[in-house]
């Protein structure tokens, strides 16, 4: 009974470590993944979303249409934004970094002269359950299952819809898209209202475990940023997935073994040896070995 | 007859060169003692990760300085001077506070600096601050142990809140106790002193642990403490993310009582976070806003008034508030801004009897205060219960190793294990 509270410790953890990297990480695979934009108000989106939760959920809505609320707001904080500043950015990768980290710096200094440093959270639902002598928290295994739920969500919507594959499209060729009468202004502001929209969610959904701060994003965006570029933009979905599992698994194993100091620097140094090897990220990789076997097995 | 003309010219010349001299060295040197007020230069995190914390000290500063301008200023070189309070944005980053120091003591002429959270950023701001002969307050609760000639410290030391807090913890609760914290300074010195308390109230330490800035996932550790299974736990955490830390635990269901010398009475944390996160949180302020003391009543209605967004009366608003009446006291009595006759007006033991906390007397050989704390606990409502006064504890530590600052100020910090008394707790560590 020891030995199984210990491994479901290990897996638990693992599982809590890969959820707060893929929610971190949700919005920016399709912002930077895939448009290329450097969003360094990523955070301050998912901050967006925590406020509205907290707010929606204290005018007494329950908490996951508060979430699904902060969603909307925070896609369509991500609308304008795209219509008023980003869209003149598209290609210039310095510029909308730089822009950006900007926009970052006025939301989250707006949103402490407006609403003061800190507002009150919301209780963690669920409680926990035990297992032998440690109890582990129910929520915590909520947001790891609701962080699969939202990359199934993204490959679907990418891979079966008309929205998606116009805008796989705009993103491979804008030109080539509008000249075959996709409305590429359209697509461009509703992928990138689409990440926002996946951040407003991740922001609300840590809403009910956080500090709710003007300063909350601070904390998510460099790790969603090292998330997404470990996992490369060949392959977003595969990329991410196979770049949580070694970057959580680097950092769970070191944790436990030395201390969490460690671990995090562990996952740092993980990030580090990935991209030395694989400069283009993982899904780089993966994508040109399965190109390398299906022409070798196109030679049989 | 050319020398001749030119000979006057350049005598003239020298003349005048040398009569401007003198004149604005005269101008300088009197608009350097003749300044038209007090200029009292404050550095806070008024943004950034411990802006929630460092806000309310502000909030004290602003008091202090109204009540003193409002009674008409401070008589010093024979005429009644105002208090220029001048703010800065440290935006919780340890290089923002040399920076504006440098910015407090050249451009402002500060005669006194008030600065920092953070035990790091003490360090950046007060190494500049003294460097350059300038008075220098920290107003937070803090490690305790700085014997310096400049530097004064108007919130509690560990004497004040470690040792009777973790005594009290291990009669109420058992002697097995686990420590984690920050990793700095100041986490670390609070560790020195929880070790420290454990060796003279028969406590052990069963594990300690140091984390960075910034972490919020703590699985790891809450399964560690359950393992370790601990009559209480230590807590030094620190800043907004750190502090994720209870409504974790408290989903993951760690409930062991906990104490806690920055949680609740920085951070206000039962007004942060939804209840029942921080239930069994016990505390040992030297002020916060629930103190049953008849100042303290008065002191947060007064702040109200003036800041009616304020969360919570913090310990740090109470002790900005001390800083800025102790100097107005100071300054009083020395009847000049001169930096040495000012510090020979704090050293005379300068008393607030209105601080908030209680009467308030700053020690001119520990250039530390002697004043009350009081212990509270969260409850599952997150109201604060009010469990004893600890009592009006003098800070004893510089002096039982013979450091008298009123003679000689050591120019450094001490720690627990400076103290040959204590050095037994720290074998094998």
């Amino acid at each position: 009974m020891e030995e199984f509270a210990l491994i479901f410790g290990y897996i638990y953890q693992y599982l809590d470590n890969i959820g707060f990297l893929i929610l971190a990480a949700s919005g920016l695979i399709i912002i930077f993944g895939m448009m290329g934009v450097i969003n360094m108000a990523h955070g301050e989106l998912m901050m967006i979303g925590a406020y509205i939760t907290a707010f929606t959920y204290y005018a007494g809505v329950p908490a996951p249409i508060a979430i699904l609320l902060a969603g909307v707001g925070a896609g369509i904080a991500g609308i304008i934004l795209e219509r008023l500043v980003i869209r003149f950015f598209y290609k210039q990768l310095l510029s909308s970094l730089v822009v950006t980290w900007g926009l970052s710096l006025m939301f989250s200094q707006g949103f402490l002269l407006i609403f003061g440093p800190s507002i009150l959270n919301i209780p963690t639902p669920f409680g926990n359950f035990p297992i032998d002598e440690q109890t582990f928290g129910i929520y915590r295994l909520v947001l790891f299952g609701i962080s699969m739920a939202m990359i199934a969500g993204v490959w679907a919507v990418f891979t079966f819809t008309r929205f998606g594959t116009h805008a796989r499209a705009t993103m491979e060729d804008p030109e080539m898209a509008d000249a075959l009468g996709v409305n590429t202004r359209h697509v461009y502001a509703l992928t990138f209202g689409l990440g926002s929209a996946l951040g407003g969610i991740a922001g609300g959904m840590f809403a009910l475990t956080a500090t709710i701060s003007p300063f909350f994003g601070i904390n998510y965006t460099p790790l969603a940023f090292i998330t997404v570029v470990v996992g490369g933009g060949a392959n977003v979905i595969t990329g991410l997935l196979a770049s949580v599992l070694a970057l959580a698994g680097s950092q769970t194993l070191v944790n436990n073994l030395v201390n969490v100091y460690v671990g995090y620097l562990g996952m740092m140094g993980t990030a580090l040896i990935i991209l030395l090897v694989l400069p283009r990220g993982i899904s780089e990789y993966l994508e040109r070995r399965k190109i390398r076997t299906e022409r070798a097995s196109g030679r049989e | 007859m050319r020398r001749g003309i030119f000979k006057p010219k350049i005598a003239t010349f020298a003349y005048t060169l040398f009569a401007a001299l003198i004149l604005s060295a005269l101008i300088g040197v009197n608009s350097a003692e003749a300044k038209e007020d007090i200029v009292l230069c404050t550095i806070d995190d008024l943004s950034g990760d411990f802006s929630i914390m460092a806000t309310p000290k502000t909030y004290g500063y602003r008091l202090a300085v109204k009540e003193v301008n409002d009674a008409g200023g401070i008589m010093v070189d024979g005429e009644m001077k105002m208090i220029n309070l001048i703010t800065y944005d440290g935006q919780s980053q340890v290089k923002r506070y040399q920076e504006l120091s440098q910015r407090c003591i050249f451009d402002d002429e500060a005669d006194v600096v008030m600065a920092a959270y953070t035990g790091a950023e003490r360090e950046a701001a007060r190494r500049e601050v003294v460097r350059n002969k300038v008075i220098f307050w920290h107003n937070n609760q803090g490690e305790g142990g700085i014997a310096d000639h400049y530097s004064f410290f108007s919130g509690p030391t560990p004497e004040q809140q470690v040792l009777p807090g973790i005594k009290w913890m291990i009669e109420n609760f058992g002697p097995r106790l686990i420590y984690i914290g920050a990793d700095y300074n100041f986490c670390r010195a609070i560790g020195a002193w929880t070790r420290t308390a454990a060796g003279l109230y028969g406590g052990s330490v069963e594990f300690e642990e140091y984390f960075p800035f910034g972490v919020s996932q703590w699985q790891a550790t809450i399964s560690k403490i359950q393992k370790v299974g601990p009559d209480f736990q230590v807590h030094c955490l620190v800043g907004a993310e750190q502090v994720q830390f209870y409504p974790q635990a408290q989903a993951g269901g760690l409930s062991t009582p906990t104490w806690s010398n920055v949680t609740i009475a920085d951070g206000y944390e039962h007004k942060r976070f939804a209840a029942p996160t921080l239930a069994n949180m016990h505390v040992t302020p030297g002020y916060i806003e629930d103190v049953p003391h008849a100042n303290s009543k008065a002191f947060v209605e007064k702040l109200r008034a003036m800041f009616p967004e304020m969360i919570y009366a913090n310990e740090h608003a109470g002790y900005g508030y001390v800083a800025v009446k102790a100097m107005a006291g100071a300054w009083a009595k020395a009847g000049t801004t001169e930096t040495e006759a000012v510090i020979a007006a704090l050293e005379s033991d300068i008393e607030v009897p209105e601080a908030p906390g209680g009467p308030w007397i700053m020690r001119g050989d520990q250039h530390h205060g002697a004043m009350n704390s009081y212990l509270f606990r969260v409850n599952d409502d997150h109201s604060l219960s009010f469990i004893e006064d600890l009592g009006f504890t003098e800070p004893t530590f510089l002096r039982n190793i013979g450091v008298n600052m009123r003679e000689k100020a050591p120019g450094r910090q001490f720690l627990p294990p400076d103290n040959p008394e204590w050095a037994g707790f720290f074998e094998g560590n």
